[in-house]
């Protein structure tokens, strides 16, 4: 669905990323993972187009990222970035919508009230976004996002069309414990069910050990592992990377557990 | 939160306001005129000749210019405050109007020895552009020096505010001084504004690039409300970010300049307008950027009858009246913040 091959980023003359290849499919959970400064959010912002120069190549349905028009890439891909900054008391409701500037009204109120429930905020939807706390500010953003592309998860579902794609940078940071396993299954089902592909930077390997299908170990900037998320997640290497002992455990029937020494 | 619900009723209610005013401050002057009569002798109707004239040649054009310098004045600065993500810029507070106000001083005293070139090819409109590069100048500058990554530096952009306030300031200060040019009006006129000598030129001149401007930064309410949260985010949601950007740059110094032009420097009304509007309407742009332009015409109006009244037959100059409302404005706004709940 979108990927990139033998893939340099330079930025001020520093190398970010060296040789990365990664190829994400529909329908799957894939995570990045990584210590601080490996160059995760990087990644993701490559995938995210925000690097104009390195546009042409992203290959985002077999089509370089730099070919589509904006609005075209906003119905098909929404991205959450690692902090959003609001300065001025819009309604949760709001925020959302305003992810879909350019749809009916009535459509507008179904889809950011579809999102809202599924990210559990519904209830917030008429509060002033300032006041709410650091997770539910987290939760409506999750909601915006998801509200971008939910048509187009639609028709993919319904009649086929391409299926869209969500780039979240530590989308679940300020989530509680209950919180973020409910973001993680809703993203996994809606994966799933309507083929669409889900692209997490992740630093809480338990999360990534329950949810995701795949995962890329990045280690300044290079590719360390890559590939079905238990064959990444494996002692020796997390125990490499993060320069910390580690131990696994595997349980019956359950994802395996990783836990610091 | 806000005050009402029913945003395009909110506006009408506003523009009703801005022509009650409007009337209401034509009845004051040297000549005490009636409302019933001001509004017969808008038309010429009035049986008192003096009186047509009066209100035709005098009260109108002023009135006309206080809505417009006010509506551009506000717009420019719910855009800007879009612009720069944050409440609290206003053209007055970054510099925008002094950088437009020393240009302006700049073409006047300079015009006919080093500046000839420039008003030998813009003919009558030399100041009001002048004014408006003036003023595009300085809000990219700003720009440039307070945003980095798609956020803003709200310290860095007040700073240097204050910076472009103290230089702008002086060089129009000094200018003044050695200036005998009579084109040239009072130092007073461009740091605290006034509308007196208004006239149907001044209504033309500033009125076209203010109309423009009203009626174009609408196009990007939407893109303003998601640039709230971000640059890229606004870049990510579809919005094409380096034309609304350039758009309103170019559009808020416009009607900054322009106003300007013909009314000096008035600080304030820029900060103040759109607020009242979001307490009122809520923070989209949709209804900010309209409400603030009837808002601010409401703030110009009621400023400009204040200082005609208070030391009548004398005038204070207008932005002396808006800096007395709008400088407390800005203490409780700054004071709000500190305990930061919603605004």
């Amino acid at each position: 669905m979108i990927s990139v091959a033998d893939f340099n980023l330079t930025l001020n003359g520093k190398a970010i990323l060296q040789q990365v290849s990664v190829a994400i499919e529909a329908g799957e959970v894939f995570v990045i993972l990584g210590p601080n400064g490996a160059g995760k959010s990087s990644l993701l912002k490559v995938l995210a187009g925000e690097f104009e120069a390195y546009k042409p190549a992203v290959q985002f349905h077999q089509r370089p990222l730099s070919s589509y028009a904006p609005r075209e890439l906003a119905q098909l891909r929404a991205v959450m970035p690692q902090a959003v900054h609001l300065d001025f008391p819009f309604l949760a409701e709001e925020v959302v919508s305003m992810a879909i500037p350019y749809v009916g009204k009535a459509e507008v109120n179904r889809r950011v009230d579809e999102a809202l429930a599924l990210f559990d905020v519904r209830h917030l939807a008429q509060r002033n976004y300032l006041t709410l706390s650091g997770g539910e500010q987290q939760r409506v953003q999750l909601a915006r996002v998801l509200a971008q592309i939910l048509t187009a998860a639609k028709q993919a579902e319904q009649t086929g069309g391409l299926p869209p794609l969500l780039l979240l940078d530590e989308c679940t940071s300020s989530l509680d414990l209950a919180h973020q396993q409910q973001v993680f299954k809703v993203l996994r089902r809606l994966a799933r069910a309507v083929k669409m592909a889900v692209v997490a930077v992740l630093h809480d390997l338990n999360l990534a050990s329950h949810y995701a299908d795949r995962a890329l170990l990045l280690s300044e900037g290079k590719i360390v592992q890559q590939g079905p998320i238990h064959q990444v997640l494996t002692q020796s290497t997390i125990e490499a990377v993060y320069q910390t002992p580690v131990e696994i455990i595997e349980r019956p029937d359950r994802y395996p557990v990783i836990v610091p020494l | 939160m806000r005050l009402i619900k029913c945003a395009p009723c909110g506006l009408s209610v506003l523009a009703v306001v801005v022509l009650l005013m409007a009337v209401v401050s034509m009845t004051i002057g040297a000549i005490q005129i009636g409302w019933l009569d001001v509004v017969l002798a808008l038309f010429g109707l009035s049986d008192n000749a003096q009186w047509n004239w009066v209100v035709q040649e005098i009260r109108l054009p002023r009135v006309i210019l206080g809505i417009l310098v006010g509506a551009g004045l506000a717009v420019a600065g719910a855009a800007m405050q879009g612009l720069f993500r944050n409440p609290l810029a206003d053209p007055g507070l970054v510099g925008v109007s002094t950088g437009a106000a020393l240009a302006a001083v700049s073409v006047i005293v300079l015009g006919s020895t080093y500046l000839a070139g420039w008003t030998a090819m813009t003919g009558y409109y030399a100041v009001p552009i002048a004014a408006f590069l003036g003023g595009l100048t300085i809000t990219w500058l700003i720009y440039q020096i307070a945003t980095k990554d798609g956020r803003t530096d709200v310290a860095l952009m007040l700073l240097a505010g204050i910076a472009i306030n103290a230089i702008a300031g002086a060089a129009t200060g000094v200018l003044t001084y050695y200036s005998t040019d009579e084109a040239l009006r009072s130092l007073t006129f461009w740091t605290m504004g006034s509308l007196a000598s208004a006239t149907w030129t001044d209504v033309l001149v500033s009125g076209i690039p203010i109309l423009l401007a009203i009626g174009l930064l609408p196009y990007f309410a939407l893109t303003l409300n998601a640039f709230l949260m971000g640059e890229r985010v606004s870049e990510h949601i579809g919005f094409n970010v380096k034309l609304a950007k350039r758009a309103i740059i170019v559009l808020t110094a416009l009607s900054v300049g322009a106003a300007v032009a013909v009314s000096g420097v008035i600080g304030f009304v820029g900060l103040v307008a759109p607020h009242l509007v979001r307490l009122l309407l809520g923070p989209d742009h949709r209804w900010v950027l309209p409400g603030s332009a009837l808002m601010g015409a409401i703030l110009v109006i009621l400023s400009d009858s204040i200082a005609r009244i208070i030391v009548a037959p004398a005038e204070l100059p207008i932005g002396l009246v808006m800096a007395a409302i709008g400088g407390p404005f800005f203490l409780a706004l700054l004071l709000q913040r500190r305990n930061r709940v919603g605004f």
